[in-house]
C-alpha cells in the first residue's frame, strides 16, 4: 500500500491525479488498447507491466498526446486529455521519457534541460529577437536552475558536448532530466534502465526513489524490470493484448496467476526477467 | 463530345509523359526515400544522346534508343556509385541536395555538347495520325501511353516477383534492417538508379517527339510537372504515379479546353499540377495509392 | 544522493548560491572574446571597405554579397536551425523586388516603410506556408515549396497591373533616404558616396540586423525550440513547443529576410522582370549550396558562404578572360562568352556549373561546410594549448 503520510487523506479518498477510463486504441485490425482503466493517485508511483506489445506505450502516446484513443477519457487532474495537442498537455504539467531515446542529439545538456523548461518560459519571438531586459534575465534564471540539475545528476563533465555523442547510460539520465526539468506534476518513465548495465540500474533506481522522496512527483513507469518496479512501485498495473489483466499491491499482482502466464506464454519475450541479473 | 474524346485523349497521352518521368522518380524513391531532381537532367540528357546515336549518326532507331537506354543505365549507376552511395546512412535530404546539384550540372553539360540550336530528333512514327471518327490521334501519344503501359506492367512485376525488387522496398523501409538480411543496399542503389536513368530515355524520346521532334535542353522542365504527379499518386507505388500522371495531364487538358481562365493569366497550366498536388495532398498526405506510415515515437 | 540541490530545483524552493556548472552554463550565453574580436573587425571591414575600393565592381560585388547575405540568414533559420528544407526561397525575393518597385518607386515611399512592407508581406505570405510544413515533412516539404516558386513566377508575369508583366518595372525611384541620411548619395569622413556605395552600406547594416536577430533567436526560448523541431520534431511537441507556432515562426522569419533581400537586389538592378520558374529554382538552389558551404546551424556560416558564393557569377564573368583554357582534344575554350568561340560553357552555365559541383563536394566530404573546418581547427588548436 501507499506510505500514507501522518496527517495527509487516505489514499482511497484522495481524488485521483490521472484517471484512465475506458480507452481503447486500435492500428487497423490491431487492438492496442482495449478498454483499459487505472488511475493514480497524487504522489503516488505505478508501475505498467506486461510483455512486449502489451499496449503499455501505446498508453503512455495516449496519455501525451500522440495518438488520439477512439474510446474512453484521460482526466488529469481536472483537464479532459484527449483530443489535445501533446504540447498543451505538456503545458498542463505532464512530463515523459521516451523508450527509445529521444534528446536533441545535436544541443548540449543545458539546451535539452532548457527545452524541458519550456513551458516554464515566456520569451516570444520578438522578445527573442531583440534579448534585452526580459528575455535576458529569464534566460539566465531558468539556466541557473537548469545548471543545478545537471549538478544533482551528475552531469556536470558533460555540458558544451552534443548529447548525440554521450554514452547511452548518460543519455538516459539527461531524459529523465529534461522530464524533471518541466517541473511536472504527472511523471512519466517508459522503461528508464532499458539497455543499462546493473551499476546504472542500480543508480536509476536510486535516482527514481530519490526523487520521488524529495519532490512527491506522481509517477508513471512502464518496465520490464521486475526487482525495480518491486523496489519503487506502490502500485502495479499489469497488461496483456492491450487489456489489463490485473492490478494491486506489487507483489500480489506479480505472482497473480494471469501474469505469470502472460510473461511464460510471451515466449522468448524479454517480460518477467527480473530474477537473475 | 468529340472534343471531350479528343481532349480525353490528349490529357491521357500528357498524363503519360508525367507517369514515364514519375516512374523514374519512384524506383529511385522505393530504393531510396529520396527525390531525384537529376532525373529532369537525365530526360534531357537521353534525348540527346537519341538524336546523337541515330539522327546524327545514323544509327537505326530502335537500335540507338536500346543503346542509348543501356549507356544511360551506366551513366546512373557511375553517378549513384560516385556520389550518393557515399552518403548511405546520411539523412535521406542530403541525397536530394545533391541530385539537386547533378541536375544544374547535367543541364549545362548537355547546352555545352549539342550547342547548335534547333536540333530535330527523328521518330519512326515521326509526325504521323490517325483519324479514329472525329478523333485524331497522333502517334506519338499512342507510343507514349503504349511505353508508359508496358513500363508500368514492367515495374509491378519486377517489385512484386524479382529478388532484386524486393530487396529494393526492403532498403527503402530501414537500409539497417534490409542489410541484416543479407540484402545489399549498395545493389539496391546502383539498380534503382539504373533503372531511372534507363526509363528516363524513354521519357525524353516521347517527350520530344511529342513536341515535334524538337529538342532544347530545357526539356527536363518537365520533370518539375511529373513531381506533383509522383506526390499526388504516392510516393512508393509505379501504379500511383502512373495515375497521377495522367490525373495532372487531364487536369491540365480539360481546364485549357473548358475552363474560362483567362482572367488567371496565361500559362496558367504550369500551376495546375502542383495546384492539384497541394489540394490532394491536404486531403490524403499519403497520396492516392501511397502506403500511409503510423509515425512512432 | 544530495537532496538538497533537487529540493532548491523545485518552483518553491528559494533560488540558491549557483554551482559551479552554473556559472559555466550561464557563462555560455555571453559572447567570447574571439567572437567580439571576429565582430569588431567585420564592422570596421563594413566600414572601411567602400571608402577605400575605388572600383564600382567591387562595391557592387560586395553590396550584393551583402544582400544574399541577409537571405541567407532566413534560409539559415528556417533550414540550418529549424531543420525545414525549402526551395521556394528565391521566390520571397521575387516577392520583395517587386514590392519595392510597386511602393517604393511607384508610390514613392520612403525606404523604412517599403522595407518594413517587404518584410511584412514576406513574413505573411511566409507563414502561410508554414502550415503546410505540419503536414508534410522531408522530401514533401521541397516539392511542396517548389510550388511557390511556379505561383510566384505565375503572378509576376501576368499580374500587370502590379508587376508589369513580361516587360519588368523599374526601381529606380525608390527612396532610398533614411531622415537625414540619403543612403543614394551620402558623404562619409570627408568622401562623397554614390549610389552603390550608399546600397553597400544598407546590404551590410541590414545583415548586421538580420544577423543579430537570428543569434539572438537562436540562443533563447524561441530558437531553441526550432532547434528541437529540428532534431526531433515529435518529441519536442511532446515535451510542450508547439510544432505549429514555431515551423510556421521560422518560415515567417525567413521569408521576411529573404523578401528585404529581394527589395535591395531589385534596388541594385534598377529593374525588375519576371524570372523563368527553372531559373528560380537554381536561385533558390543557390541558396542552400550558401548555407552548406558556409555551415547549417551557424550565424556567421551564412554570411561566409554569401560573401563566398553569392558573387560567383560576376565573379566568373569578369575574370573568364583569366580562365583561358582550352579543352584538350576538343579545340574549345571552356569558358567564354564570345559565342564565335564555341566555349563549352557561357559564363552563366559556368557559374551554374560551380554551384552544383560545390555543392555536392561539400555534401560529400564537408558537409558541416566551412564552419565545420572553423569547428575542428579551433578543437585542435585549444588541445594542443591545454598541452
Amino acid at each position: 500500500m501507499a506510505e500514507t503520510a501522518p496527517g495527509e487523506t487516505p489514499a482511497a479518498l484522495v481524488t485521483p491525479q490521472l484517471r484512465v477510463d475506458g480507452v481503447s486504441l486500435s492500428f487497423g485490425g490491431l487492438q492496442a488498447l482495449d478498454d483499459v482503466s487505472f488511475s493514480v493517485r497524487p504522489g503516488e508511483l505505478v508501475a505498467l507491466i506486461g510483455p512486449n506489445g502489451a499496449g503499455k506505450t501505446s498508453m503512455f502516446n495516449c496519455i501525451s498526446g500522440v495518438y488520439r484513443p477512439e474510446r474512453g477519457t484521460l482526466l488529469f487532474e481536472e483537464a479532459d486529455l484527449v483530443g489535445m495537442r501533446p504540447s498543451r498537455i505538456a503545458a498542463a504539467g505532464v512530463a515523459r521519457t521516451f523508450q527509445n531515446l529521444a534528446l536533441f542529439e545535436n544541443l548540449d545538456v543545458v539546451d535539452n534541460l532548457m527545452l524541458g523548461r519550456h513551458t516554464l518560459m515566456r520569451t516570444g519571438l520578438l522578445a527573442g529577437a531583440v534579448w534585452l531586459g526580459r528575455a535576458r534575465r529569464e534566460e539566465i534564471r531558468h539556466r541557473r536552475r537548469c545548471a543545478e540539475l545537471v549538478d544533482f545528476l551528475g552531469l556536470g563533465g558533460y555540458v558544451g558536448r552534443p548529447v548525440g555523442l554521450l554514452p547511452y547510460g548518460v543519455q538516459k539520465r539527461i531524459e529523465i532530466g529534461r522530464a524533471l526539468a518541466a517541473e511536472p506534476r504527472l511523471l512519466m518513465l517508459d522503461e528508464p534502465v532499458a539497455g543499462m548495465t546493473r551499476a546504472e540500474r542500480d543508480e536509476t533506481g536510486e535516482l527514481l526513489s530519490g526523487i520521488r522522496a524529495e519532490m512527491g512527483l506522481t509517477m508513471l513507469l512502464v518496465e520490464h524490470h521486475m526487482h525495480l518496479v518491486l523496489e519503487v512501485a506502490d502500485r502495479v498495473v499489469a497488461m496483456n493484448f492491450g487489456a489489463v489483466i490485473a492490478s494491486g499491491e506489487p507483489e500480489a499482482v506479480s505472482n497473480h496467476p494471469a501474469v505469470v502466464e502472460a510473461y511464460l506464454g510471451a515466449a522468448g519475450g524479454t517480460g518477467g526477467n527480473g530474477a537473475p541479473s | 463530345m468529340d472534343k471531350f474524346l479528343q481532349l480525353l485523349l490528349s490529357g491521357v497521352a500528357l498524363g503519360g509523359i508525367y507517369a514515364l518521368v514519375a516512374l523514374g522518380f519512384v524506383v529511385i524513391y522505393k530504393s531510396s526515400g529520396a527525390f531525384n531532381f537529376a532525373q529532369g537532367g537525365f530526360v534531357t540528357l537521353g534525348a540527346y544522346m537519341v538524336y546523337q546515336f541515330g539522327t546524327d549518326w545514323g544509327l537505326p532507331f530502335w537500335l540507338a534508343l536500346v543503346l542509348v537506354m543501356i549507356a544511360m543505365a551506366a551513366v546512373g549507376m557511375f553517378l549513384e556509385r560516385l556520389v550518393i552511395r557515399p552518403m548511405v546512412g546520411k539523412p535521406t535530404f542530403t541525397v536530394v541536395l545533391i541530385t539537386l546539384g547533378l541536375l544544374l550540372v547535367i543541364e549545362q553539360v548537355v547546352r555545352a555538347v549539342w550547342t547548335q540550336p534547333g536540333l530535330v530528333l527523328s521518330v519512326p512514327w515521326g509526325n504521323g495520325r490517325s483519324q479514329l471518327g472525329e478523333v485524331t490521334l497522333r502517334h506519338a501519344d499512342l507510343w507514349t501511353m503504349v511505353s508508359a503501359a508496358v513500363l508500368l506492367a514492367a515495374f509491378f512485376l519486377f517489385f512484386r516477383y524479382s529478388r532484386t525488387g524486393l530487396g529494393m522496398r526492403a532498403t527503402a523501409l530501414d537500409q539497417e534492417a534490409a542489410a541484416a538480411q543479407g540484402i545489399s543496399v549498395g545493389r539496391s542503389f546502383a539498380v534503382s538508379w539504373a533503372v531511372a536513368a534507363a526509363v528516363a530515355v524513354v521519357a525524353g524520346v516521347m517527350l520530344v517527339s511529342r513536341g515535334g521532334g524538337a529538342l532544347s535542353p530545357a526539356i527536363g522542365f518537365v520533370a518539375l510537372a511529373a513531381f506533383p504527379a509522383m506526390i499526388l499518386g504516392g510516393l512508393d507505388s509505379a501504379g500511383g504515379a502512373v495515375l497521377g500522371g495522367v490525373l495532372i495531364g487531364l487536369a491540365e487538358v480539360m481546364s485549357q479546353g473548358y475552363l474560362d481562365v483567362s482572367w488567371l493569366g496565361s500559362n496558367v497550366e504550369v500551376v495546375v499540377p502542383y495546384v492539384l498536388m497541394v489540394v490532394v495532398l491536404l486531403w490524403r498526405p499519403e497520396g492516392l495509392l501511397g502506403t500511409r506510415r503510423v509515425e512512432r515515437v | 544522493m544530495s537532496g538538497g540541490l533537487l529540493r532548491r530545483f523545485l518552483p518553491s524552493a528559494d533560488s540558491a548560491r549557483p554551482a559551479r556548472t552554473s556559472a559555466a552554463a550561464v557563462n555560455r550565453l555571453l559572447p567570447s572574446g574571439g567572437a567580439k574580436i571576429m565582430a569588431a573587425l567585420g564592422v570596421a571591414g563594413v566600414v572601411i571597405c567602400p571608402l577605400v575600393l575605388e572600383d564600382p565592381f567591387w562595391i557592387t560585388v560586395l553590396g550584393n554579397a551583402g544582400t544574399f547575405a541577409v537571405a541567407a540568414l532566413g534560409l539559415s533559420l528556417l533550414t540550418g536551425f529549424c531543420g525545414q528544407v525549402s526551395l521556394g526561397h528565391a521566390a520571397f525575393l521575387t516577392v520583395g523586388g517587386y514590392l519595392v518597385a510597386f511602393f517604393g518607386a511607384g508610390w514613392g515611399w520612403p525606404l523604412p516603410a517599403w522595407l518594413a512592407m517587404a518584410a511584412a508581406t514576406g513574413a505573411v505570405i511566409g507563414a502561410l506556408v508554414g502550415p503546410f510544413a505540419l503536414r508534410f515533412k522531408g522530401n514533401y516539404l521541397v516539392v511542396v515549396t517548389l510550388a511557390l516558386i511556379f505561383v510566384v513566377t505565375h503572378v509576376a508575369r501576368n499580374w500587370e497591373g502590379f508587376t508589369g508583366g513580361f516587360d519588368g518595372i523599374s526601381t529606380n525611384k525608390a527612396p532610398l533616404a533614411l531622415g537625414g541620411l540619403d543612403f543614394g548619395d551620402m558623404s562619409a569622413f570627408g568622401h562623397r558616396l554614390d549610389r552603390q556605395q550608399g546600397l553597400f552600406y544598407l546590404s551590410w547594416i541590414l545583415v548586421g540586423i538580420s544577423a543579430l536577430v537570428v543569434r539572438n533567436l537562436v540562443r533563447s526560448r524561441p530558437g531553441r525550440a526550432m532547434q528541437a523541431i529540428r532534431d526531433r520534431d515529435l518529441a519536442a511537441e511532446v515535451i510542450g513547443v508547439s510544432n505549429a507556432r514555431y515551423k510556421i515562426a521560422a518560415f515567417a522569419i525567413s521569408s521576411a529576410m529573404a523578401s528585404v533581400a529581394g527589395a535591395l537586389y531589385a534596388v541594385g538592378l534598377r529593374f525588375i522582370t519576371p524570372n523563368e520558374p527553372l531559373a528560380e529554382l537554381f536561385l533558390s538552389i543557390r541558396f542552400v549550396a550558401i548555407i552548406i558551404v558556409g555551415g547549417m546551424g551557424t550565424v556567421y556560416g551564412a554570411v561566409v558562404g554569401a560573401l563566398l558564393l553569392g558573387p560567383l557569377p560576376e565573379l566568373v564573368k569578369e575574370f573568364v578572360s583569366y580562365l583561358d583554357v582550352t579543352v584538350p582534344g576538343l579545340g574549345r575554350p571552356l569558358v567564354s562568352d564570345t559565342v564565335a568561340a564555341e566555349p563549352l560553357f557561357s559564363t552563366s552555365s559556368f557559374s551554374e556549373v560551380l554551384f552544383g559541383l560545390l555543392l555536392v563536394l561539400a555534401l560529400l566530404f564537408q558537409p558541416q561546410g566551412i564552419a565545420g573546418v572553423v569547428r575542428s581547427l579551433r578543437i585542435r588548436w585549444t588541445t594542443r594549448a591545454s598541452r
